[in-house]
């Protein structure tokens, strides 16, 4: 690590990205996924229906849980919106005296999915859905979800110094703006590739690596929580309001219709959208409603709720408006998250998030490609070239493939299969491991070749897939008018070209035999 | 539609800044600039991305506008950067056809909105 402040930083530069190269290429692969969460919760979902608006079912949903659970403490309604097409509606029992309150509450077996048109409970097959690649790619999978977080925090504070170090280090980063050589030699050409998805995209990777950190930050850095609140729940307390708790008086009363209570809340925001519902103390006088306003709505995330009077529907109360801090943090996480996004936006953040993965996967190459012509025996190179290089191909092939792994599994594990979505699961890491295997058996160039090709058909088939076993089709889609779907089949075959588009330029690629009488006639060529 | 003209202003602001670079000059024109042109370009560049930013604010607001001017700055260069090793000739006049649309687009935009 000696020599000048710039040679410091290409050193740091180089190993960290190095280093957490792989785990980050797989977060960021799964994080770009989830800005489609709930349209692949929908791919996976296949017998659920269309996108609604939030009004459709309140009706239906509140019917449900008179008949399920009249007596519960407090029911859950989460409305559907314009990308997806279920209600979920789940219920906390009664407590029994003396039992604590949960923190968080809990699922389980007291939730069931109605569909948004007619109502009626959906039985969708057990899938996490968009869900999985949201988790992963911020705890990561097969260890405590804690120690998950941490692992993917410091892979993302790694992603921060490379990044910065990566500014430093990148000499001509104005003069070189525009500039890309496919044409030149290998290591240019990655150079400029490497250095293209980074700089162009530089205040997305920079915001969204921020920003992440940020969202997760109480875990990280919890001294400032500590230092000023008694205790973690003074903090919670203080900055996610929650409404205190009123036992049931025994008075029955019927609830005020849900529909006029929402209408209430979208013109008390101005045409705002209602997402969640609270439903307290149901059926009985002292019920009380609280709407959560949806997270599309406003750049920060935290969009505010509203209470009423389950009895009467009138207003009550109004959550207490976010401090400055509060507010702040919100934004970033909405940043973050871009739920608040327009569909055009929301193909911006795909995009500059692909660049990312780019970036990564590109810088991984870069390593092998830097050191490849420094190599005493090209024929065998040393066993750290060969591990760095074996990694690269399984995991830049291997964790697309293992994300479509799991969409093939979703269609074509049994629907009654017990343990269903966890084997959904399992085939991510199948995929993803079955290729590096793969990878190390074969030699460099095939290896690259084939498991890009096997990821690209495991990537493309699945609209044919989906086709052959369910009702959700290219044809139907179309005629349905159902264009989220309809995208979501396209984006498959565009991704998966994009993967044989790369399978076919590594079989097309030959290596610089002789290098220096190549470089003698690139010399010649017009610059 | 606004959004489009946001992404066209972008890439002409672009393509602008990058033909005042010496560097590009030859591939794209066969050609140096003279001064004058070069200080027009000069100017033309920043005004490119500045009628971008606009755009942005008057579709969406200044949050919103912001965060989608980012998106299509980056994906205006990133274009321009994937255009230019392959059709060099092309990148000049598709910067002056994306100003002229996008100048379009905000014009019947205005003459919408006025009705």
């Amino acid at each position: 690590m000696n020599g000048s402040f710039r040679q410091s930083m290409a050193w740091l530069h180089t190993w960290t990205g190095l280093v957490f190269g792989w785990v980050l290429f797989a977060m960021f692969m799964t994080g770009t996924a989830t800005y489609f969460r709930p349209e692949i919760t929908r791919w996976m979902e296949p017998e659920t229906g269309p996108p609604a608006s939030y009004g459709a079912t309140a009706n239906a949903a509140v019917a449900h849980l008179s008949k399920v659970a009249p007596k519960a403490k407090s029911w859950s309604i989460t409305l559907p919106d314009e990308r997806q097409g279920v209600t979920r509606v789940s219920w906390q029992p009664e407590r029994k005296p003396g039992e604590e309150r949960p923190r968080r509450r809990g699922r389980g077996q007291n939730q069931a999915t109605l569909d948004a048109a007619t109502g009626e409970v959906v039985k969708a097959r057990d899938t996490r859905g968009g869900e999985f690649f949201y988790r992963f790619h911020f705890q990561l999978h097969y260890m405590p979800v804690i120690f998950g977080r941490w692992m993917a925090g410091l892979c993302a504070m790694f992603m921060l110094v490379a990044i910065v170090s990566g500014v430093i280090t990148h000499k001509r980063i104005f003069k070189d703006f525009f500039t890309f050589r496919p044409k030149k030699t290998a290591q240019r050409s990655w150079l400029d590739a490497h250095n293209l998805t980074a700089v162009l995209a530089l205040p997305f990777h920079a915001m969204i690596t921020y920003t992440g950190l940020v969202t997760l930050m109480g875990l990280y850095m919890p001294w400032g929580v500590q230092a000023n609140y008694k205790s973690d729940q003074a903090y919670f307390a203080e900055v996610f309001p929650q409404s205190e708790e009123i036992p049931r008086s025994g008075v029955a009363a019927p609830l005020a219709p849900l529909p006029l209570i929402l209408h209430k809340a979208s013109d008390a925001w101005g045409g705002g959208r209602p997402w969640i519902v609270n439903v307290s103390n149901p059926g009985d006088a002292t019920a009380r409603v609280e709407v959560t306003r949806h997270s599309g709505d406003k750049l920060s995330y935290r969009g505010g709720s509203l209470t009423f009077d389950g009895v009467t529907g009138a207003m009550i109360s109004e959550s207490p408006k976010a401090g400055p801090v509060n507010v702040t943090g919100g934004a970033m996480y909405g940043l973050h998250m871009g739920r608040f996004a327009d569909p055009v936006l929301r193909w911006f953040y795909f995009l500059a998030s692909l660049a990312g993965c780019a970036m990564v996967a590109t810088g991984l190459v870069l390593w092998t490609v830097k050191r490849r012509q420094q190599l005493p025996d090209p024929e065998k190179p040393y066993f750290g070239f060969r591990l760095v290089e074996r990694l690269n191909i399984g995991t830049i092939a291997g964790v697309p493939a293992g994300m479509a792994a799991m969409l093939w599994a979703n269609r074509l594990l049994p629907v009654e299969m017990a343990g269903r979505s966890a084997w959904e699961v399992n085939a991510v890491f199948v995929g993803w491991g079955g290729m590096i295997l793969w990878a190390t058996l074969r030699p460099t160039r095939k290896a690259w070749v084939e498991t890009l090709s096997a990821a690209a058909f495991l990537v493309a088939a699945l609209p044919f897939v989906s086709a052959l076993t369910t009702q959700r089709n290219l044809a139907r889609s179309l005629m349905t008018g159902d264009w989220a779907m309809l995208a979501f089949d396209l984006t498959l075959f565009a991704l998966g070209g994009l993967l044989a588009f790369c399978a076919w330029k590594a079989a097309r690629y030959t290596a610089p035999v002789k290098p220096k009488r190549r470089a003698a006639k690139l010399a010649e060529e017009p610059a | 539609m606004i959004h489009l003209a946001t992404l066209l202003f972008a890439y002409a602001g672009f393509v602008a800044i990058c033909l005042s670079m010496a560097k590009h000059q030859p591939e794209i024109l066969g050609r140096k600039l003279t001064a004058k042109e070069h200080k027009q370009l000069r100017i033309g560049g920043p005004l490119g991305l500045g009628a971008s930013y606009a755009s942005a604010v008057v579709a969406s607001g200044w949050k919103f506008g912001s965060v989608n001017w980012i998106g299509a700055v980056m994906l205006a260069a990133l274009s321009l950067t994937l255009l230019l090793p392959y059709r060099p000739k092309w990148t000049a006049p598709a910067g002056a056809g994306a100003a002229f649309v996008g100048g379009m687009l905000l014009a019947s935009a205005a003459l919408l909105s006025i009705k």
